[in-house]
């Protein structure tokens, strides 16, 4: 009797701790339940939302390609290189990634320093090197940055050699906690073969 | 006195305890019940966007060739009275001028009703292109705007085309560098830009 007149107090506050724990595990798990549900549903009706647009998408390119005997096919390939000049326009956190993305872009569609899209859109960043192995440039020093989003391509012109296109993009910058943004533009053919031509670019408002 | 003592602690921990976990489970349930409301509001948006998907009509080639050629008819017609208005020529068969614009426009693009690029100084040259995108469910539509002295890309119009209406709906005005450099004194009615 001794006993337990000793040890009431503690075995009631473990009691009181199991019980607060379980409470607390049992209602957050409740929670996280109806949040997982709502989540999947979520998750469920964007999958359904796409999987449509996706099959509306190809059925509109098929009426299109009816109306207008245009491979769209060929356009869908070309699209991509739309989406591409502007990705590597706007793919970049440092002059590392900058001037890398640089070259890849003038190595894949053969431009060089003095085409129009690279003085205007990609210029050549100077790295000085000659007081650090990493070198000393603009964009590291103030921390630029580039990201592009939204692309939109459209088909602007159509011969017996070429299609040509005109792709606009948003280039976003972070910088200071804050984000700019800029829409850039691209112009470039393809003729059947995929061979990209007269590409040129600039920024717009 | 000893015994006491750790009985009282032993009490005021319990008790902490209980308060505790009630406090944290109501905090959790006042942050789940914020996330869950976003999430039913994000539900229902999501169920009416389906649901506009699933109405939606797939339209027949016939029915393409048709909005195409009126989508070409119509946006012809918006090229030649922004080039008309541009270059401040007269149109003595009112084909041009805002209202006329203005009425091959839906009401969200009825700032673009006077001239596109007003400020620019060279000569302009509208041009529609033949539509052959959709931009959502709507045929796409872009105007190009070319300097008449040398043939640069000045501006440029995007949008779509919106049958039912017959008119031409979330239109955006694009300068290139080009454009921005020619811009100066503004000719007569300017807008859009």
């Amino acid at each position: 009797m001794s006993i337990l007149k000793r040890i009431w107090a503690p075995v009631l506050m473990v009691c009181a701790l199991v019980a607060a724990l379980v409470y607390y595990n049992v209602s957050v798990r409740s929670f996280e339940g109806d949040l997982a549900k709502e989540q999947e549903q979520m998750q469920e009706l964007n999958d359904a939302i796409t999987a449509l647009k996706a099959e509306q998408s190809s059925a509109r390119s098929t009426a299109l390609s009816g109306a207008t005997n245009l491979d769209y096919k060929r356009i869908s390939r070309d699209f991509e290189v739309g989406r591409d000049i502007l990705a590597h326009v706007g793919t970049w956190d440092s002059w590392k990634t900058y001037d890398a993305s640089r070259t890849e872009l003038m190595e894949k569609y053969g431009l060089s320093d003095d085409d129009q899209i690279v003085v205007e859109l990609m210029p050549e960043v100077m790295n000085d090197t000659r007081f650090s192995e990493d070198g000393i440039n603009t964009i590291d020093k103030q921390g630029l940055n580039m990201k592009t989003s939204s692309v939109e391509v459209y088909l602007v012109g159509m011969d017996k050699e070429s299609y040509s296109y005109l792709a606009e993009g948003i280039l976003e910058t972070k910088w200071d906690g804050r984000t700019a943004s800029q829409r850039a533009m691209v112009m470039y053919s393809c003729d059947v073969d995929g061979n990209v031509s007269n590409i040129t670019g600039t920024m717009v408002n | 006195m000893r015994s006491r003592i750790i009985q009282v602690v032993c009490i005021v921990v319990g008790v902490v305890a209980v308060f505790m976990s009630f406090f944290a489970v109501s905090s959790r349930q006042a942050s789940v019940s914020a996330q869950s409301v976003e999430n039913r509001r994000e539900i229902e948006r999501l169920q009416s966007e389906l649901e506009a998907l699933q109405n939606a009509e797939v339209d027949s080639v016939e029915e393409v060739t048709q909005s195409m050629s009126l989508a070409e008819d119509l946006g012809n017609e918006v090229a030649e009275a922004q080039t008309r208005m541009h270059n401040g020529e007269a149109s003595d068969d009112a084909t041009s001028g805002a209202d006329y614009v203005g009425e091959r426009l839906a009401e969200d693009s009825q700032k673009y009703r006077s001239v596109w690029a007003g400020g620019v100084t060279d000569k302009m040259r509208w041009e529609f292109v033949t539509p052959n995108n959709y931009v959502s469910a709507n045929l796409g539509a872009v105007w190009l705007g070319y300097s008449e002295e040398d043939g640069a890309l000045l501006a440029y119009v995007t949008g779509s085309y919106d049958e039912a209406a017959n008119q031409f709906s979330g239109l955006s005005l694009r300068m290139t560098s080009a454009g921005n450099k020619r811009v100066g004194v503004t000719p007569g009615e300017t807008g859009g830009a």
